[in-house]
């Protein structure tokens, strides 16, 4: 009897911690709810499910928060709203010259417009812009994870005091199947990184070297910055489509790019000099898909992916001007500064005006 | 007499209590005179942060409505719309905007839609302006392939403005254009006091399109001064007190990379405190020589000390913490260190990598040395 007493008391004894015990539910993709500390946004991409990654280049980290924004949208509004800048400032209550847009992002999923803002002292904002909607993305208790962008320096890099000198400076990030993609510069060598993070976050991140052959520059480089970046399929093979500056285009295919390989892209075009690419997109219009990139000095070019296909070569010899995969240019759409797919039709854009307004609009396929 | 001076002493004590006594009832008073009927700014860092707004002028407004019915926007502004913030009741009404608010500038508080108080944010005190510093590298003698330049500045800076700010004239009369790297986001620090400034590679290396069209950003014995405009602001809106110009003459161009062999080191002697020197016998890379070199036995352990570098960074003094103990040595040097050119110790800068040898690939160079008794 008294050893049925024994357990019986035991057995209630273990029921009370079980249900004190608060279930423990692990968020999706490994993240835990909190706070994260974001000291810059540099560049913004949406994964799957409404996780928005987040490069941040003052603590040289990706993000990875969970906007909760997931329900699915097929067909996006358009969107117009003029002076974006100077609403932004005025719901931010600053003037507009307070402000940079450092990016934009489409989510997938609901079509939502995420902006990236940061004001002249430094502090970044994540904005959830619409027709007459300017919402502020909240990051308090949201459930997140983060990595930090390995040094492949390590312990040598750091000066006599032990701490760590190099700034890495984020300048695109994408994500695909399953990896975020990571363009980078560094703030004392002229050098370029590319890194490649499998999603969700573990301790494993993979930097090739790559070297393209700049036709403009009539040489190979390996150290030039990627300034914007895309991925896409061609002849049924994944790619890193990649531009720099004086606008080359370079092919990477994606399952090289591991750690330790050095990766020699093929230069597909060369769309002149004294030009900085800005954003790349990829559109599909009369059935066909085309790459379409804003640009810093001229206006959006776009090229067809099947004649990027078809471009079996690579460019090695200086050109003036052009060559390689031909390409056109959209007029209209001159000083575009921030671009993304808005969904299957339309792209969205912030375009400097020349009336000197900043205004975000919406552009089907069609027109481009 | 010394009774007298016990006195004295003890009468000027209790004066000083008095006195203490005194200033801490005139600084309570002082602070009961914050009259609760005005907005009140609170700072952080310099920075106005949230506003206090007192409960006599949103009286009458359920809490739970608070949120719904009292607004701040810019004053000033027809059709403002509402500040995006967070409210918080402690002692009042707190409201932190997004973003700081900013100098200079005006706001108002509605309650149910009308205008219930204003509040201002006054200018930065411009006695703390902030200053350009120093600027790398700080020789007035530099090659012509000159690859990057440092501003160290004394306080956080604006970021993204580089590009209107700093200029490079020739010969006194020519502003140069397109010299520098267009780069956004600009290359800052993490707390934004040194911006990195690229001139235009593709315009150093030689035979590349832009330096074909253009020119190389700098011509040997030519007279260049940089300048920086004081309209600068820093990020609570300050301008910097002065303009900042430097003066420099350019000479040849410099391809070849550093060599660790070639330098030379003045060895202290064992059971010494003194400084191992090394000579580079050229300038190199400011940043980068403060991240690059390690000392250690030849067993691996390493020397603590500390690096100091010759204002023109030619040199080095390694200062160990503790005496020199005789036997053998290593200083070990990062390849990425470069000179003024940007050629690091694997490789030049500008090199076609058609025609070259394959540079190597090592991350550390090694420069033996052995401290004798």
């Amino acid at each position: 009897m008294k050893k049925n007493h024994f357990y019986f008391v035991t057995l209630l004894a273990g029921i009370a911690l079980l249900s004190a015990t608060k279930p423990f539910i692990r968020a999706p993709y490994g993240l835990i709810k909190g706070t994260p500390e974001i000291k810059s946004v540099s560049a913004l991409t949406f994964g799957k499910d409404g996780i928005l990654f987040i490069g941040d280049s003052k603590s040289a980290t990706v993000f990875a928060v969970d906007t909760k924004d997931a329900k699915k949208n097929e067909t996006a509004a358009a969107v117009s709203v003029s002076n974006i800048d100077q609403q932004i400032a005025t719901a931010l209550g600053t003037q507009k010259e307070n402000i940079t847009i450092t990016d934009l992002a489409v989510n997938p999923v609901s079509k939502e417009l995420y902006v990236a803002v940061q004001y002249s002292d430094g502090t970044p904002v994540i904005l959830k812009v619409g027709n007459d909607k300017i919402e502020p993305l909240s990051l308090k208790d949201v459930n997140y994870s983060s990595i930090a962008l390995n040094d492949v320096y390590a312990e040598d890099a750091k000066d006599a005091r032990g701490r760590p000198m190099r700034v890495s400076t984020i300048s695109d990030i994408g994500f695909d199947n399953g990896k975020v993609l990571v363009s980078g510069l560094s703030n004392k060598e002229f050098s370029s990184t590319f890194r490649s993070i499998p999603f969700p976050f573990t301790d494993k991140q993979d930097q090739a070297s790559l070297e393209m052959y700049h036709a403009s520059h009539g040489r190979y480089e390996t150290t030039s910055p990627i300034r914007t970046f895309t991925t896409g399929k061609i002849n049924g093979k994944d790619y890193l489509i990649a531009s720099y500056t004086c606008t080359p285009l370079v092919l990477y295919p994606l399952d090289e790019l591991k750690s330790g390989l050095h990766v020699k892209g093929r230069t597909v075009a060369e769309m002149g000099a004294g030009n900085t690419p800005i954003d790349m997109t990829t559109i599909t219009k009369n059935g066909e898909t085309f790459l379409v990139m804003a640009n810093t000095a001229r206006a959006v070019a776009e090229v067809s992916y099947k004649t990027i296909a078809a471009f079996e070569g690579t460019l090695t010899e200086p050109v003036k001007g052009t060559a390689g995969t031909a390409f056109v240019q959209v007029p209209s759409l001159t000083k575009v500064l921030q671009m993304d797919k808005l969904d299957k039709n339309h792209v969205v854009i912030i375009q400097k005006k020349e009336n000197g307004s900043m205004d975000l609009l919406t552009t089907t396929n069609e027109a481009l | 007499m010394r009774p007298s001076n016990h006195c004295i002493s003890a009468h000027n004590s209790r004066l000083g209590s008095l006195s203490n006594l005194l200033f801490f009832v005139l600084l309570f008073l002082s602070a009961c005179r914050y009259e609760p009927n005005e907005p009140r700014i609170l700072f952080k860092e310099n920075r106005a942060v949230s506003v206090l707004i007192p409960e006599k002028i949103y009286a009458g407004i359920d809490a739970d409505s608070l949120n719904t019915l009292v607004k701040i926007r810019l004053a000033k502004i027809e059709n403002a719309t509402s500040i995006l913030g967070e409210y918080r009741s402690d002692h009042g009404l707190i409201f932190t905007p997004l973003i700081p608010f900013t100098q200079g500038t005006d706001y108002e508080i509605l309650v149910k839609g009308l205008t219930a108080a204003h509040f201002s944010i006054p200018l930065a005190n411009s006695t703390d302006a902030p200053n350009l510093t120093t600027c790398y590298p700080q020789q007035d003698s530099l090659p012509e392939n000159l690859l990057k330049i440092y501003l160290q500045f004394s306080h956080p800076m604006r970021e993204g403005l580089s590009d209107k700010y700093i200029r490079i004239i020739k010969n006194g009369t020519d502003t140069l254009q397109d010299v520098f790297l267009n780069l956004q986001p600009e290359l800052w620090n993490e707390n934004r006091t040194v911006l990195t400034v690229w001139l235009d590679p593709g315009r150093i290396k030689r035979d590349l399109q832009p330096n074909l069209r253009l020119g190389n950003p700098l011509q040997a014995n030519n007279t260049y001064q940089l300048q920086v405009s004081k309209q600068w602001k820093d990020i609570n809106g300050r301008v910097l007190q002065k303009d900042y110009s430097k003066k420099f003459i350019v000479t040849q161009r410099d391809s070849i990379c550093p060599n660790p062999e070639i330098w030379k080191m003045n060895l202290p002697k064992s059971g010494s405190p003194e400084s191992l020197v090394i000579s580079f016998g050229e300038s190199l890379d400011h940043y980068l020589l403060m991240e690059a070199m390690q000392i250690s036995t030849t067993e691996g352990v390493s020397i603590k000390g500390t690096f100091e570098w010759d204002s023109f960074d030619r040199s080095c003094r390694f200062t160990p913490a503790a005496v020199w103990m005789a036997g053998n040595y290593v200083l070990t040097i990062a390849s990425r260190l470069e000179d003024l050119a940007g050629n690091n110790l694997n490789r030049p800068f500008d090199r076609d990598m058609t025609k070259t040898k394959k540079p190597s690939t090592q991350e550390l160079y090694k420069k033996y040395f052995r401290i004798e008794k």
